[in-house]
């Protein structure tokens, strides 16, 4: 008496149904993404297909997983960069106030004003975004990498809470987490100032002073 | 003596990039703590600012696949009010010889390929650094290593 099998095999389940998920899956994904741009989200996203960055949504496994990411954004970076600068700033007797408070965005050379993370999200490849800390005192919280040629030591931040800098620590860590969507660069930078100073409510910026700060491009 | 492999690779395929445009700006070793550096004459500045480093793939103990993504700036500095011109076309001539080049880091005996993954142009003038100017360009890029 032979065995008779009714109804489909595993194998031709496989065959018949797999393409059928796959193709399924891939267009729920491609609708949702669709949606999801159309309401602001990143319409050039990065694509985890089955916990593989970067790989095919097209090749996704049966019941697989796609994922769009959205690419870390200027206004991510530079957020980040001053929450972790106001974390890591010394705080004195403020007769002058605050270094903490006087971390300043900078696009093109000119204060960002109003909504920053507005204008940030606007920055255009070519365009460069600075943090500057505009205390007088801010190059020595610094304080001054060694150099061989000059036969200076190093010399260690002002602050006892800070004896590594403030800026310096933190461009580490802005590179370590945006540095492959973006350029970030930690320098000692004069202010394009009108005229050589200004004065504040809280002191004078100086345009021969030098001031840490941090820089933030888009990688084209 | 020598110095990190990958700094190292940068320092001389930048020297083989300037022979090759006929660029006759020295590169000048300076640091970030020094706002005064030798303002009389042009000068190539190359700073290695860090990047990240991630698995790439499982390998023996010791002999696991690491991605390092790093990224190097190249400045082009000239004292104020001069030079513009060859400022300008050399950042962009370097720019553009070193997109998607590929070169080698020697580590031992080892040779790992350095691929660049992007080179932007950063913009200037930066009236940064004392009585110079510089305009700069931003190398990503890309080496696996074993460890």
């Amino acid at each position: 008496m032979p065995v008779k099998v009714e109804g489909f095999t595993s194998r031709q389940w496989d065959k018949v149904m797999t393409p059928r998920i796959q193709d399924f899956q891939i267009k729920v994904a491609e609708e949702a993404l669709v949606a999801a741009v159309a309401k602001g989200f990143d319409n050039s996203p990065v694509v985890v297909t089955d916990g593989k960055p970067r790989a095919d949504y097209r090749q996704v496994k049966p019941f697989g997983r796609i994922e769009f990411i959205r690419r870390p954004t200027m206004r991510d970076a530079v957020m980040f960069a001053l929450q972790e600068l106001v974390k890591k700033s010394p705080v004195g007797p403020g007769r002058s106030g605050h270094f903490r408070d006087r971390h300043m965005v900078l696009i093109d050379g000119k204060g960002a004003e109003g909504d920053i993370g507005a204008a940030l999200d606007a920055v255009k490849p070519g365009q460069r975004v600075q943090i500057v800390n505009v205390q007088p005192y801010a190059r020595k919280l610094e304080g001054i990498a060694a150099s061989k040629k000059r036969k200076r030591p190093r010399r260690a931040g002002l602050s006892k809470q800070a004896r590594g800098g403030i800026y310096r620590p933190v461009h580490r860590l802005v590179v370590a987490r945006y540095g492959k969507s973006l350029f970030v660069d930690f320098k000692m930078v004069k202010l394009e100032l009108n005229g050589a100073q200004r004065r504040t409510k809280t002191g004078v910026i100086s345009a021969n002073y030098t001031y840490p700060a941090l820089q933030f491009y888009i990688k084209a | 003596m020598a110095g990190d492999p990958v700094c190292d690779a940068f320092r001389a395929e930048l020297q083989t990039v300037l022979t090759a445009a006929s660029i006759a700006w020295p590169i000048v070793d300076t640091d970030d703590g020094d706002d005064t550096p030798d303002g009389s004459a042009p000068y190539v500045e190359i700073r290695f600012e860090g990047g990240s480093e991630e698995l790439a793939y499982w390998g023996a103990p010791g002999s696991n696949l690491w991605r390092e993504d790093g990224q190097v700036f190249i400045d082009f500095l000239v004292p104020l009010g001069t030079n513009r011109d060859a400022q300008e076309a050399y950042s962009r001539s370097v720019r553009e010889a070193f997109r998607d080049r590929r070169f080698n880091a020697t580590f031992g005996s080892d040779s790992v390929e350095i691929r660049i993954e992007t080179a932007s142009p950063l913009g200037g003038p930066q009236g940064v650094d004392g009585a110079m100017t510089s305009r700069g360009i931003g190398l990503g890029y890309r080496i696996y290593n074993v460890g």
